[in-house]
């Protein structure tokens, strides 16, 4: 195969017709950036909302913890005596 | 870029998102034939049709209309098609002669200069043969001979150096010459 051969089979490639674009074209466009819109969006509001949560979550915790604090320390009796005391109360009541 | 196409941006860009269908209505056949060079079945060049105005709406913030609208939108086809290409690679490496019609085959028996091959054909034909070329070669290829590019619009299109672009247009052609006379002797 010689180069001036080649060159034939390349200029009759260049002049096949390329077909019509699909008619749904611009419905199909539009259908799939309203999709891909809907899902950003939905990431969005998960990603706004996900801070907020976060920071709840750990003020919970922070309440949590001085709750505990204060009860410990102020209180009596403790946890540990109250489940003692429940259990001489409610457990063992039978003996 | 026209005035047309200016106004119609600013207008998507205050969010007519639907507007974006009138840049497709103008410039769909110019996408399709662009991406009609690298995939031939209906299917899946409407698909990649598609991808090419997606991408074109995810960036569409980065367009600086300091060149036409059509022309970024041609490099944003040529990179689809590429894609499309390296991810085909994988599963399209073989070359079959069965998938030629009778003429092409006539024509790579005695590709003489008497015998002229029909458009449709040689495509088909040239299609089958650069499936031998890596996708950067291809793309390269297609560009220079079909699309009539020169080096520096290739170099726009594809974002590669001169020096690559014509390192791969030289062994480009000359794959597809070997390609072609091997198929040819297959034939014999």
């Amino acid at each position: 195969m010689n180069e001036k051969q080649i060159e034939r089979l390349l200029k009759a490639a260049r002049g096949e017709p390329a077909p019509l674009p699909p008619k749904d074209l611009e419905r199909r466009v539009l259908r799939a950036i309203h999709h891909e819109r809907r899902e950003t969006s939905l990431v969005d509001h998960l990603s706004r909302l996900l801070p907020r949560l976060a920071a709840s979550a750990a003020l919970m915790i922070v309440l949590c913890l001085a709750a505990d604090f204060c009860l410990a320390n102020l209180l009596q009796p403790d946890l540990d005596s109250g489940l003692t005391q429940l259990a001489e109360e409610w457990l063992f009541a039978a003996k | 870029m026209t005035d047309d196409d200016a106004e119609l941006l600013a207008r998507i860009r205050n969010g007519a998102t639907d507007d974006f269908s009138e840049f497709v209505r103008r410039h769909q056949s110019q996408v399709v034939a662009i991406l009609y060079r690298y995939e031939r079945q209906r299917h899946t060049l409407e698909d990649l049709a598609q991808e090419t105005f997606l991408k074109a709406w995810r960036s569409l913030a980065q367009f600086d209309g300091r060149a036409p609208f059509a022309h970024w939108l041609s490099r944003i086809a040529v990179r689809v098609a590429l894609d499309h290409l390296r991810k085909t690679k994988r599963q399209k490496n073989e070359i079959s002669l069965a998938e030629l019609g009778e003429e092409a085959l006539d024509w790579l028996r005695n590709p003489d200069e008497r015998q002229e091959l029909e458009s449709r054909q040689a495509a088909e034909l040239l299609a089958v043969a650069m499936r031998e070329l890596s996708p950067a070669e291809q793309v390269v290829l297609t560009l220079q001979e079909l699309e009539g590019l020169s080096i520096k619009e290739i170099c726009a299109r594809t974002g590669s150096s001169s020096v690559a672009v014509r390192v791969r247009a030289m062994r480009a052609r000359n794959k597809l010459r070997k390609t072609l006379e091997r198929m040819a002797g297959e034939l014999k």
